[in-house]
């Protein structure tokens, strides 16, 4: 009894999940035919779903005007098509999602987001020689790794500080800052930035004096304490990297506590470029933050962040600009590389020099790593609850204010 | 002065903890099962107050009844549908079938509700009293208060409705209420509904001062593990020492500690406690 | 006996099957095969205190993490290859085991409780490396790339089949590890311990000693499982193996696919993430119906379903009952009413 119900299941199992892999999409030929097919993996459930979701929303934008403007041409007027699958914000899942999309017959791919999801993502497309345009993941090292088909259109890590101190010192200048309380999410990438951010201020001759480091623990119930303790030391300015749940509670303490600083910095905060934070009103305005953003002077940009958020009822931020310009990157380079060939379109991504784009900085071009040389990020700040970029100065649409007013008179 | 102040925040904290985490440790009493999607449903009354705030006006305090059936009813069936029928079975597959109940649900939220982060906006949100020199914060202070009463009103029901008797001998000796001629069965589910419902009423009472987001169901959980470990299984009143006792020791921890130093110290705590007196603080033996 | 002989025949042909599955399989199959052996060999570990030991572990990501950074950063700093590096983690994982193992039943800790240390546990050691310089100070851990042909003396493949191969083996000799012990005195002891440890000690039993024995063993085999990660991945972080959320998802194979029996994990993985994917499809055919885009995170709400309908009428795994066992809980029969 025992052993056929063992041997019975093992083979109930093993058809199952035979079945249950080798079914699926039917594969899509690849070449010269009338469909391009692109894939995406992006965090669709979870925490960031939010994000996710934009940067989907760009992808689809670009898409349609790709396609609507007539495919490729040198391919014949080949349409592009998205396939995109939900990484659930998972490195396995985001994993498999790869694979599943390279069976399918994808040219090339994008994402993922997170950082560690979007290494194995780049790996696996790596293997397969398929072209990975990464839109969003600051991590630096990811076009270290020894990949030949990976590029990354954003900013790194490091980019996006070297603007951001720029930044701060700049629009500070009436009332420079002498010293900083940085408070961020003691979870790895909340460490990393804040060490990475202290080091350059470093680099750049320490203008100011960073008074302590507060670490909170993720998902807090309460942050009155770290802010009772950064209001001891009556700092100028406030440094934050925060998971938006966290942005959002440090403001509503600070206001509680009445507690003032001449200015809040967000940090490459995730949490402080959540358009949830912006809705916070009188809360949430007067933040900066550093973080890669689209460029909001340009016609070009403006256009499309109009369709945007009019097609999709969401913001236009980064998430949507750096997927939306990925997309344009590929098809860029399928147009003229003329062909689907993985090392066709490889070398002409390296020949890479796109001046249409939506998000700062200068002609998107790749250095031996992938890299975008002229990716820049910004210093933002948000004024009535728009976003609005006040350094560096080519791409600014208002003057930053500082010292901020007080939470009294707001 | 800051000692003062702090222990002030920890007390108003901490009695919002105790309330969190009582039906998990009624659950984790009587049924003896690990809930992991205790905080999906004290996410279950924020959302329920966030709604009725934000399309009926209806503030938190008051749509708490809403917040209490909705609870009573979603734990009932939990239990009958779902966690009775494997009452038999060993304990990992009633952590796993939470688990599972926990993603559900949190998707269900995800789905419907979209990922936005929502706040209550009543007009108290961020308003504080000033009570001699010391700064008392009102949505935290009325959570408090509410909490008291409700954990009041819960040890009463435990002690004195007929229910709540039945629930707590089937609580210290199953085979003994059984004997009685005690329907277990419907025991359980009344004790899950009951534990959910504290569930859905700290829910909506923290929606006040904390932003509701379909994610946040892993924080509440955790939080209310680290309590109920602190003040003991199945001692309700040591619960409630226990939760002003993390609340108080968190606040005062960033004097000497920060961040996740202040975690590791507190887990550290934990275990200790629980290889030295499991049951807690202030419980009884396990 | 002939028995025996259908039984290693049928059991063998099943093993070459799946040694043929980088012939014919792709890609995608792989990764997800992989993947599955790999929560396979990891619940098989955990099933030892866990299944046999019927100690609720909560907390083995630890072990899991130990075993990966163990290896790579001897790997990364000393240029020790991690086929060596693997065995010095798993003498720390089993170090450590068996130090939480001796704290928790050296003060009887038990049930309910264990799984709330092990948790705790996890937590701490999560937290400890995220802080530790070593560990933490670039975004994680990156292992060095070895490129070219002394690449798999260091643990490192080109393509994905020798991955596959060898989690195919550390799984099967897992499995064999389990065999032996079920059949061993200390088997026998373990059985007796989880039916009813009081009952046990009374009859002489050690269940101090079985149960801290099963402890190092199951945490020694599963840090193999973290090196295995760190060398397919070529990248780790500590919340990707530590803390409770994993050590949560590493038991659930195990449970569903029956602990306490050899090819119970096994089972349960290779039902699992077919049964993620199959989730997924089904979302796919969902909104491609009712052409929308929304129902984010729908596949989950799928698999969790499924999840509980498996456990309703499986409540003790796909295995199936094993005769003689029931814990003292089950003991207890009520009337149906």
């Amino acid at each position: 009894m025992k052993e056929i119900s063992r041997r019975g299941f093992i083979k109930l199992t093993g058809t199952a999940a035979a079945g249950s892999l080798l079914s699926g999409f039917p594969s899509i030929v690849r070449g010269a035919e009338k469909e391009i097919l692109i894939g995406a993996v992006h965090p669709l459930s979870g925490m960031v779903a939010e994000a996710g979701a934009m940067a989907v929303a760009g992808l689809e934008l670009a898409v349609d005007h790709i396609n609507k403007a007539g495919g490729i041409k040198s391919l014949k007027g080949a349409k592009l098509r998205l396939a995109v699958e939900d990484s659930e914000s998972k490195v396995e899942t985001g994993g498999i999602a790869a694979e599943k999309l390279i069976r399918k017959g994808i040219v090339c791919l994008t994402g993922s987001f997170q950082n560690a999801v979007t290494l194995n993502v780049a790996r696996i497309a790596d293997q397969h020689k398929v072209v990975f345009v990464n839109d969003i993941s600051t991590l630096d090292e990811l076009t270290h790794q020894g990949f030949k088909y990976t590029f990354r259109v954003g900013p790194t890590l490091s980019k996006i500080l070297d603007t951001g101190v720029a930044g701060v010192i700049e629009v500070t200048k009436n009332k420079p800052v002498k010293t900083g309380v940085v408070i961020h999410i003691s979870e790895l990438t909340g460490k990393i930035v804040s060490d990475a951010f202290i080091k350059k201020t470093q680099e750049r001759g320490n203008p100011w004096k960073f008074l302590k480091r507060i670490a909170y623990p993720e998902n807090p119930m309460s942050l009155a304490a770290e802010i009772r303790d950064a209001k001891e030391l009556k700092p100028d300015a406030l440094f934050l990297v925060c998971r938006l749940r966290d942005a959002i509670m440090l403001v509503e303490e600070m206001y509680k506590q009445r507690f003032d600083v001449n200015g809040i910095f967000g940090v490459v905060s995730s949490g402080h470029a959540d358009p949830s934070y912006h809705k916070q009103g009188k809360l949430s305005d007067y933040t900066f933050n550093i973080c890669p953003w689209h460029d909001e002077v340009s016609e070009y940009a403006k256009k499309i962040a109009q369709e945007y958020e009019a097609r999709f009822k969401r913001p236009f931020n980064m998430n949507g600009a750096q997927s939306y310009d990925a997309v344009m990157v590929m098809a860029d380079a399928l147009e003229r590389a003329g062909s689907t060939d993985k090392d066709d379109l490889r070398k002409a991504l390296m020949a890479t020099k796109l001046r249409n784009k939506t998000s700062i900085g200068g002609a998107i071009e790749f250095d031996q790593y992938g890299d975008n040389k002229n990716a820049k990020s910004g210093l933002m700040q948000l004024h009535a609850g728009k976003s609005k970029i006040v350094y560096p100065p080519e791409a600014s649409t208002a003057k930053a204010i500082y010292p901020v007013p007080v939470w009294d008179k707001r | 002065m800051f000692i003062a102040q702090a222990m002030i925040d920890g007390l108003l904290q901490g009695g919002v903890y105790a309330l969190m985490a009582l039906g998990l440790s009624l659950v984790l009493g009587v049924l003896r099962i690990i809930n992991l999607a205790h905080g999906n449903l004290v996410l279950i009354g924020m959302y329920t107050s966030y709604y009725l705030f934000a399309l009926f006006g209806i503030d938190p305090y008051v749509s708490m009844l809403a917040s209490a059936v909705v609870g009573f009813l979603l734990g009932y069936i939990i239990q009958w549908l779902v966690l009775n029928p494997i009452t038999g079975a060993p304990e990992e597959m009633a952590v796993l079938v939470t688990l599972a109940i926990g993603l559900i649900i949190q998707n269900l939220l995800l789905t419907v509700c979209g990922t936005d982060y929502y706040t209550v906006d009543t007009s108290y949100r961020l308003e504080t009293i000033m009570f001699q020199g010391l700064r008392v914060d009102l949505p935290k202070l009325l959570a408090f208060l509410s909490s008291l009463i409700i954990v009041g009103g819960f040890f009463l029901f435990m002690e004195k409705t007929d229910i709540g008797r039945t629930i707590r001998a089937a609580t210290d000796n199953r085979e003994a209420a059984l004997l009685m001629g005690v329907n277990v069965r419907r025991i359980y589910c009344l004790a899950f509904g009951v534990g959910t419902v504290l569930a859905t009423l700290a829910g909506s009472s923290i929606s006040t001062f904390i932003p509701t987001s379909q994610d946040a169901g892993v924080l509440f959980t955790m939080a209310s593990f680290v309590i109920v470990i602190a003040g003991g299984i199945g001692s309700h009143k040591g619960l409630l020492l226990g939760g002003l006792l993390v609340g108080v020791l968190e606040e005062m921890g960033t004097l000497l500690f920060s961040g996740s130093l202040k975690q590791v110290m507190s887990l550290g705590l934990l275990v200790i406690i629980l290889l030295v007196r499991p049951q807690g603080l202030f419980g009884k033996e396990a | 006996m002939k028995t025996r002989t259908v039984y290693i025949l049928s059991y063998s042909l099943l093993l070459a099957l799946f040694l043929t599955v980088p012939i014919w399989a792709g890609s995608y199959v792989l990764e997800i095969l992989i993947i599955a052996l790999w929560l396979g060999f990891l619940g098989s570990c955990w099933n030892i205190i866990g299944g046999y030991g019927g100690q609720l572990s909560i907390g083995h990501g630890t072990f899991v993490g130990i075993g990966a950074y163990t290896s790579s950063l001897l790997f990364n700093l000393y240029g020790i290859t991690p086929w060596l590096g693997s065995f010095a983690g798993a003498i720390l994982s089993a170090a450590v085991g068996l130090g939480i193992g001796f704290l928790c039943f050296r003060f009887k800790v038990r049930g309910i409780y264990f799984a709330l240390i092990t948790m705790a546990i996890a937590e701490i050691a999560k937290l400890w490396f995220e802080h530790m310089e070593l560990v933490g100070s670039t975004g994680g851990l990156f292992l060095k790339s070895v490129h070219g042909p002394s690449g798999p003396a260091f643990f490192q493949f080109e393509t994905k089949w020798p991955y596959y191969l060898i989690i195919l083996g550390m799984l099967v000799a897992v499995l064999l590890i389990c065999f032996l012990l079920e059949r061993s005195k200390m088997g026998y002891y373990l059985k007796a311990v989880r039916g009813d440890e009081d009952a046990a000690r009374c009859l002489g039993v050690s269940a101090f000693r079985c149960k801290c024995i099963a402890m190092c063993i199951s945490s020694f085999l599963i840090a193999f499982g973290g090196t295995f990660y760190a060398q397919y991945r070529m990248y780790i972080k500590p919340d990707l193996l530590m803390g409770i959320h994993f050590s949560v998802e590493l038991v659930i194979p195990t449970v569903i696919g029956g602990w306490g029996t050899v090819l119970g994990p096994v089972l349960g993985a290779l039902l699992l993430i077919p049964l993620a994917e199959f989730s997924r499809m089904l979302t796919d055919i969902i909104r491609n119906t009712f052409h929308t885009t929304g129902l984010k995170g729908f596949q989950l709400i799928i698999y969790g379903l499924i999840l509980i309908v498996v456990i309703r009428f499986m409540p003790l795994g796909i295995v199936g009952l094993w005769s003689g066992l029931r814990r003292k809980k089950a003991s207890v029969k009520y009337a149906k009413d």
